[in-house]
């Protein structure tokens, strides 16, 4: 488990522009990434406003979404990413990463 | 052993299914609080693979919202203006018959201010014999179209003091989500009926009056003629309206009618002047005729209304009256002059004879004092006489005849002194024959006089006074006895009206006649005389003897009035 845990978080935040919940969720992801999975998650931020056939291919009608690619399974999560708990156990990560 | 494996591998894999439906019914879960919550910034339309901003879509639709507003209040104002701005009275009527909305127009047609009249009954407005208004408010729910109330009918409107108005109604329908309304235009028509009875009035009297009332535009084409034209120009209506009016103006008056005209052009009013109009059988009618402006609603003059009147007798009256009246003068100051003189004859003729009967009246006095004058002569003489004649009997005689010339001679001292100098008044006559008598005798006695008023020509009063001084001589001397005390003699005198006749009564409470008597064979001097003297005023004496002696005459009352 520890070592899944260890294992690189592909994900990717579909945002609209500088939206406000875009610009919200941006910050919240960033510094639960910072926070708990530093150097080891793999974050690529998609504007749908200028490329939104993207978001349309990922099957994304909705934003702000974050998807989590890798590891398995896949697993979305819409809106200001506020809810640091629900965030934590969706990326599979724990709130104290210096264990 | 592969079966084992197979089947944890199939357990295995069911888990991992389990659990990744597991994962996707948490992350449907979130993604709709999160939706709940808001937190959604745009949405991808598939077909277009456009991304809509959800809080620009919001934002327009916040900002469509308030220009929904917007527009609805302007429309509400706009609407507010034209109903308070109508130049008609308008109500609207909720599907229960109350009214909801009135405008100020309805306000002073009306009489209640919109408070007041809002809420009510739309029947408020109409008077009680109009209040059949329910059923048909109904019927007009039941089609419910445009159309004016009461068509046909006159309506009024019934106002908050009671009054009425006539009003005329037009009902609009207006269905609402809350049921159908009625929009209700009231137009106050009273003015509009006054005209019209205005108008009427006018139409009878052009169309009953004598006179000739016609109307031309003012290039000369007749518009209007009354039935009155008819019958003084001879011309029909159908004959003369859109025609030209020369036709009835003879070539010597054409001039007149033009400086006319042109009066009425400069909008001023002709005054009635005579003429002359040509009929349709050519004669000639002397008319007078009065031209007025006929202005439109802006003051100009479009037309000429013409009264003639037919001056035709009116001229021969006149004619024929101021000759009537000319004769008239004439016989009036004929009949003064008459009356003049005539008067001048009569005042002359009345001074004459006011001046010969002040002469005669004067005369009669000086005739009538002249003659007392004398018989006091006579008298005093007759007395005088007596005295030297020493034979009683002879002296007794003189006396007598004395108290006869004295008696006349008082007779003529009433006349002279009476204001009528024809008649005697018989109580200051008897008076003063009294006074003579009962200074003459010794003997004394109470006379009583009870005359009424009488007054007798000279020719009864002489032989009237004779009797009485007959009589009361007679009595003084016989009839009370020596020894009788004088104060218990009595003498009444009476002259009384008696139906149509005079009664003379002397009688006295003394001895009576001597009896046995007859006064109709006695021939004393003094009955023989009044027997004469009763015969002159045409009467007769009656004596009678109860209670003392009673004489009775009675006579022929004269006629009354003035005799010379």
């Amino acid at each position: 488990m520890n070592d899944d845990a260890k294992d690189v978080l592909r994900l990717r935040l579909y945002v609209a522009g500088d939206a406000p919940n875009s610009v919200v969720a941006v910050a919240h992801l960033r510094s639960v990434i910072e926070e708990c999975a530093s150097g080891r998650a793999d974050v690529e931020i998609v504007d749908i406003l200028r490329d939104p056939e993207r978001g349309l291919r990922d099957g994304v009608f909705v934003t702000p979404m974050l998807v989590k690619f890798e590891p398995l399974p896949e697993r979305r999560v819409l809106g200001s990413l506020g809810d640091r708990r629900f965030l934590l156990a969706v990326l599979g990560l724990n709130e104290t990463p210096g264990e | 052993m592969s079966e084992i494996e197979d089947l944890r591998q199939g357990n295995d894999t069911l888990r991992r299914r389990n659990e990744k439906l597991l994962h996707q019914l948490a992350d449907a879960q979130q993604a709709l609080e999160a939706v709940a919550r808001g937190e959604v910034d745009a949405v991808t339309d598939k077909a277009s693979a456009t991304p809509l901003l959800v809080h620009e879509a919001q934002e327009r639709l916040r900002a469509g919202q308030r220009t929904a507003q917007r527009a609805l209040v302007e429309a509400e104002e706009r609407f507010r203006l034209v109903f308070e701005g109508a130049s008609v009275g308008l109500l609207m009527v909720n599907p229960a018959g109350r009214i909801v909305l009135a405008n100020t127009r309805v306000e002073t047609m009306f009489g209640y201010s919109q408070e007041e009249i809002v809420g009510e009954f739309i029947e408020t407005l109409i008077p009680l014999r109009f209040r059949d208004h329910p059923q048909y408010r109904e019927g007009f729910a039941a089609d419910p179209r445009g159309r004016a109330m009461g068509e046909g009918k006159d309506l009024s409107g019934l106002r908050k003091d009671g009054s009425e108005v006539d009003i005329e109604i037009s009902l609009s329908p207006i269905t609402t989500s809350e049921g159908a309304f009625v929009l209700g235009s009231v137009v106050d028509i009273s003015e509009r009926k006054r005209a019209e009875v205005a108008q009427q009035q006018i139409v009878a009297v052009v169309e009953f009056a004598t006179d000739a009332i016609l109307t031309r535009s003012l290039d000369g084409v007749v518009r209007s003629w009354n039935p009155g034209a008819t019958s003084l120009l001879g011309y029909r209506a159908d004959e003369m309206v859109g025609h030209t009016a020369d036709r009835i103006v003879p070539e010597d008056r054409i001039e007149e009618q033009s400086r006319a005209l042109a009066q009425i052009q400069a909008g001023k009013q002709v005054l009635p002047f005579e003429t002359v109009r040509r009929r349709k059988d050519g004669s000639l009618v002397e008319v007078s005729i009065t031209y007025s402006p006929i202005r439109d609603r802006h003051d100009g003059v479009v037309a000429a209304s013409i009264i003639m009147r037919d001056i035709t007798e009116s001229n021969r009256t006149r004619r024929e009256r101021i000759r009537l009246v000319k004769q008239l003068q004439d016989l009036n100051a004929d009949l003064e002059d008459r009356v003049r003189s005539r008067t001048a004859e009569l005042s002359k003729t009345l001074q004459e004879r006011e001046s010969l009967l002040r002469e005669k009246t004067s005369l009669l006095q000086e005739v009538h004092h002249r003659v007392k004058n004398n018989l006091q002569m006579i008298s005093s003489l007759l007395s005088l006489q007596a005295r030297r004649i020493d034979d009683p009997e002879t002296r007794a005689f003189f006396l007598e005849s004395q108290g006869h010339v004295r008696s006349i001679a008082l007779l003529h001292e009433s006349l002279y002194q009476s204001k009528d100098l024809g008649r005697v008044d018989m109580q200051d006559y008897v008076d003063k024959l009294v006074t003579t008598l009962k200074r003459t005798y010794e003997q004394g006695a109470h006379i009583i006089t009870e005359i009424d008023q009488v007054r007798l020509p000279a020719d009864l009063a002489v032989p009237c006074g004779l009797i009485i001084n007959e009589l009361i001589t007679n009595a003084l001397k016989h009839a009370f006895a020596a020894y009788r005390d004088a104060g218990e003699n009595q003498i009444r005198i009476e002259i009384r009206r008696v139906d149509d006749d005079l009664e003379l009564v002397v009688a006295d409470n003394g001895t009576g006649f001597a009896s046995p008597f007859d006064p109709a064979r006695t021939e004393t001097m003094g009955l023989t005389l009044i027997r004469d003297l009763s015969a002159q005023v045409r009467g007769r004496a009656e004596f009678g003897s109860a209670n003392g002696a009673r004489c009775t005459v009675r006579f022929p009352a004269p006629e009354e009035g003035t005799r010379s």
